[in-house]
């Protein structure tokens, strides 16, 4: 086989090869053999690169010459709950500026919890001459003009997107910078924005732009605009709408329900900010269309949801607050029998006491309900070891299993044991499971399943749970596929971390805070395992100041090929070989 | 992205020193090359790296079932011995025991190591487990409650004083019921919600009324207070003499006090290292 694919032309090889998208079908490609490794190096266009941290530019551009999409995240996820430092890192520049002379051919860039300035911005904006998407995740540093730059330059642009990025609001202007003879946006997603822009210069452009095919708008944009909106792009398959708080008027009712019936493509709705449960009806007549449904941000009083969810045969994805209650979640199984994903939000995380009559029945009822279901975040106040048992068996199809039970060691509310037996059902029943969050009391028996049982788990997130470094032990030791693995307010310290230590090379990070992980531990781990980058985060100033049995703050390991690390804030050390010398 | 670039970056190099700790059912002693031997404040680090012993491995084959539900007992899953530690004081005696210089023999060996008959033999009064190499190291058992027959609690005392955890997860790592109810203090980061949803709760501290049950929609709230709430309530507050601001959640603070004690725990981190 080897000698026949070696006889191949390399052009040959190189348009097989262009048929095969995954990274990791592409990995395995470039470990047959050198040739083979030369040959697709030569015509990797798509790279994901999971943590900026764990290469350089340099080398990627090394390797891979001609890259036309990247995707690239900065930040630990725990950075998502404020546990990051401000200031930490995951600055993306010096990246774009090696891209910008190595790949002026550079089309796609996706960012996650990355800093991105406006001087970045510009620099993507005049480097890349082809350049048509770019993907702002959770991303912060930059304002709207450096948008605005994006807007005037890049005129093949397809789309644009900054999901949840904390964007320094400065004006509405920077839509206008689109050049009148730019028609080419297919996707819009200015949802995190806050201030107001000009409408008309919207209005124009959404006009103007013949496959537009998603546009999530802000809170900014009321209701009456939206018909207008709508009326000019009735091929929108997504749409997030603006606030829809206005005072019910008939007019504007028809209006919205006439526009809405127009665009017979939509599939996915969101937005919906301080809506007024009245206006719902007007988008009944597009329910049966759609397959995702985010009302996240949507005060929606349970029978009013009821009323929505059972418009809607077809929903595959719902996204809502807890204000849909058991009453609601128990509709939801009756009428959406394709439902993959749900996401209960609390409407009032910091209240212990229960606001909302949202208890485990939900689940269990879309669990029973809901045979496709795969993946669920929860939110709810009380939770026991058999409702988890039960959802356990009656869906072992879940990928995603996301629990937050809101005050931290709840135990089971009927027997006041742990959910230990819950949680092990769960990774029990549920073999494909890849992504895991537990809350609840939880001893280090749960670790002790879920290291047996969690073969296929991927990323795991912990917090106040376990009783000592075995529960640890048991996941790192256990979960052969564990990628990344996130960890605040658990008894787990250095013995669990050094007993494992290798196991680490084999994971994208590892997240502790909170812990009892001591400072020697960290510089041990440094100094012995050169391919991982050691980073304690301490607050208190250098931990050198403090007994080394003395634990670490927040404490983020990742394996890297690319050494330390040079653009660490005064509260981050690296351990590494010579930590040890150069910090005395 | 690592994934991505094994291929050619990481074959270079042998596998790293320290893989022989993964439980293969080896010899769990560390073996390292001999530049690694140096001070003895290393060597001290080194007994830390000793591996927990083959009671702890979970492939363990070679053991019979019974002798490892023996183990896992005496780690403290249904641990016997809780019902005789009644009070800190009782532990704080047995903490000194058992880092006395009786158990220098198995610590210099692995402070994983045990025998099994050890565990009979202290069951009474702590897992051998929790052995540790050092006094300034060692994890302090504290018994359980006796509402809590089912595990036992390891807190880091240490920890606990020198504030690292913070109060709400300290004050709750022997969960009581009796405080179940009570408001915890806030924590940074719980529960999990991004910044930007906490805000978008604010907005909504009343439960929603319904068109369908006839009442009006009045209590939406209109645009202006929308804005001033949803810009409002992230504030970072900059201490003199402290580098790094810190942003605290006015929503999730009801009162002077709470919000006084969210300030301080912020910021008492940095204090006390200056």
């Amino acid at each position: 086989m080897l000698k026949m694919a070696n006889s191949f032309p390399e052009e040959v090889l190189e348009h097989v090869f262009s048929f095969i998208q995954s990274d990791s079908d592409r990995n395995s490609i470039s470990m047959v053999c050198k040739s083979w490794y030369e040959i697709e190096r030569w015509c990797r266009r798509r790279i994901f690169i999971g943590n900026c941290y764990a290469v350089s530019p340099r080398m990627m551009i090394r390797r891979f010459p001609d890259i036309r999409s990247i995707e690239l995240k900065g930040k630990p996820h725990f950075a998502d709950f404020n546990l990051v430092p401000e200031g930490w890192g995951g600055y993306v520049h010096p990246w774009i500026a090696a891209m910008a002379d190595a790949y002026p051919w550079l089309e796609e860039i996706k960012l996650k919890r990355m800093v991105v300035t406006d001087e970045t911005l510009e620099l993507i904006a005049k480097s890349f001459k082809n350049f048509k998407l770019l993907v702002l995740s959770s991303c912060e540093g930059f304002s709207t003009d450096g948008l605005a730059a994006i807007a005037a330059n890049c005129r093949n642009l397809r789309e644009l997107d900054l999901h949840e990025s904390d964007v320094e609001d400065l004006n509405g202007h920077w839509l206008s910078h689109f050049p009148d003879t730019y028609t080419s946006l297919v996707s819009l997603n200015i949802a995190c924005l806050g201030s107001e822009f000009s409408f008309s210069s919207l209005e124009r452009l959404v006009g103007r732009c013949p496959n537009l095919k998603s546009l999530r708008l802000n809170r900014t944009v009321p209701l009456d605009r939206l018909a207008n909106l709508l009326h000019r792009a009735p091929q929108l398959v997504e749409l997030g709408t603006g606030a829809c708080s206005a005072e019910l008027r008939p007019d504007l009712f028809s209006n919205l329900a006439g526009s809405l019936s127009g665009c017979k493509e939509l599939k996915s709705l969101s937005g919906f900010w301080d809506v007024v449960p009245a206006y719902l009806p007007a988008i009944y007549s597009i329910c049966p269309g759609l397959t995702s449904l985010n009302l996240s941000y949507a005060i929606i009083p349970s029978p009013d949801l009821i009323k929505l969810v059972s418009q809607c045969p077809n929903l595959q994805r719902l996204w809502v607050l807890d204000y849909i209650e058991d009453v609601g979640l128990d509709a939801l199984a009756v009428s959406c029998k394709d439902l993959r994903e749900l996401r209960v939000f609390p409407s009032d995380p910091f209240v212990v006491e229960p606001n909302v009559s949202l208890t485990e029945q939900g689940l269990i009822s879309v669990s029973e309900g809901c045979p496709k279901l795969q993946s669920v975040l929860y939110f709810c106040r009380q939770m026991s070891n058999d409702a988890l048992i039960t959802i356990a068996r009656n869906q072992p199809n879940f990928t995603c299993f996301r629990l937050c039970i809101i005050e931290p060691r709840t135990p089971d509310y009927l027997t006041l044991e742990p959910l230990d037996v819950g949680f092990g059902a769960i990774v029990e029943h549920c073999k494909d499971l890849r992504r895991l969050s537990v809350s609840g009391l939880l001893t280090d028996r749960a670790f002790e399943y879920i290291g047996t049982h969690g073969k296929k788990l991927e990323m795991l997130s912990l917090a106040f749970a376990g009783d000592s470094d075995l529960g640890l032990h048991h996941v790192l030791s256990g979960c052969e596929n564990l990628r990344k693995l996130e960890i605040r307010d658990c008894p787990f310290g250095d013995k669990a971390l050094l007993a494992n230590a290798a196991k680490l090379e084999t994971m994208r990070s590892l997240w502790m805070s909170s812990c009892s992980v001591s400072y020697g531990a960290c510089k041990l781990l440094g100094q012995k395992l050169p391919r991982l980058n050691v980073e304690v985060i301490d607050e208190r100033g250098h931990p050198e100041s403090r007994p080394e049995s003395c634990p670490v703050e927040k404490l983020y390991i990742y394996r890297s090929v690319a050494g330390p690390r040079f653009d660490m804030p005064g509260f981050v050390w690296t351990m590494d070989e010579d930590s040890a010398v150069r910090v005395t | 992205m690592v994934t991505e670039m094994e291929g050619c970056t990481r074959n270079e190099e042998a596998c790293p020193q320290l893989l022989d700790l993964i439980p293969r059912g080896r010899d769990w002693i560390v073996k390292r090359d001999e530049r690694s031997h140096g001070s003895s404040e290393e060597k001290k680090l080194e007994l830390r790296l000793g591996p927990p012993g083959e009671d702890w491995s979970l492939n363990g084959n070679s053991r019979s079932n019974k002798e490892r539900d023996e183990s896992l007992l005496s780690l403290g899953y249904f641990s016997p011995m809780s019902s005789n530690n009644n009070n800190n004081n009782v532990n704080h005696n047995q903490t000194q025991k058992f880092i006395s210089p009786s158990d220098n023999s198995v610590l210099s060996s692995s402070p994983w190591s045990y025998q099994l008959g050890n565990i009979h033999q202290q069951q009474t009064k702590v897992p051998s487990f929790l052995h540790f190499t050092s006094s300034s190291q060692g994890l302090p058992v504290t018994p359980n409650k006796a509402s809590q027959p089912c595990c036992t609690k390891v807190v880091d005392l240490q920890n606990a004083e020198n504030k690292v955890f913070s109060p709400a997860s300290a004050n709750t790592a022997v969960p009581n019921s009796s405080q179940k109810r009570t408001a915890p203090a806030p924590v940074v980061g719980w529960p999990p919600i991004r910044s930007f949803r906490k805000n978008l709760a604010s907005n909504s501290s009343s439960k929603p009324t319904s068109e369908s049950q006839n009442v009006v929609p009045n209590k939406v709230p209109n645009g202006k207070q929308v804005e001033t709430s949803r810009k409002g309530l992230f504030v970072k507050i900059n201490m003199d003499g402290v580098p790094i601001g810190r942003k605290v959640d006015l929503s999730a603070c009801d009162s002077y006090e709470n919000l006084s004690s969210a300030v301080d725990e912020l910021f008492r981190g940095l204090l006390a290292g200056k």
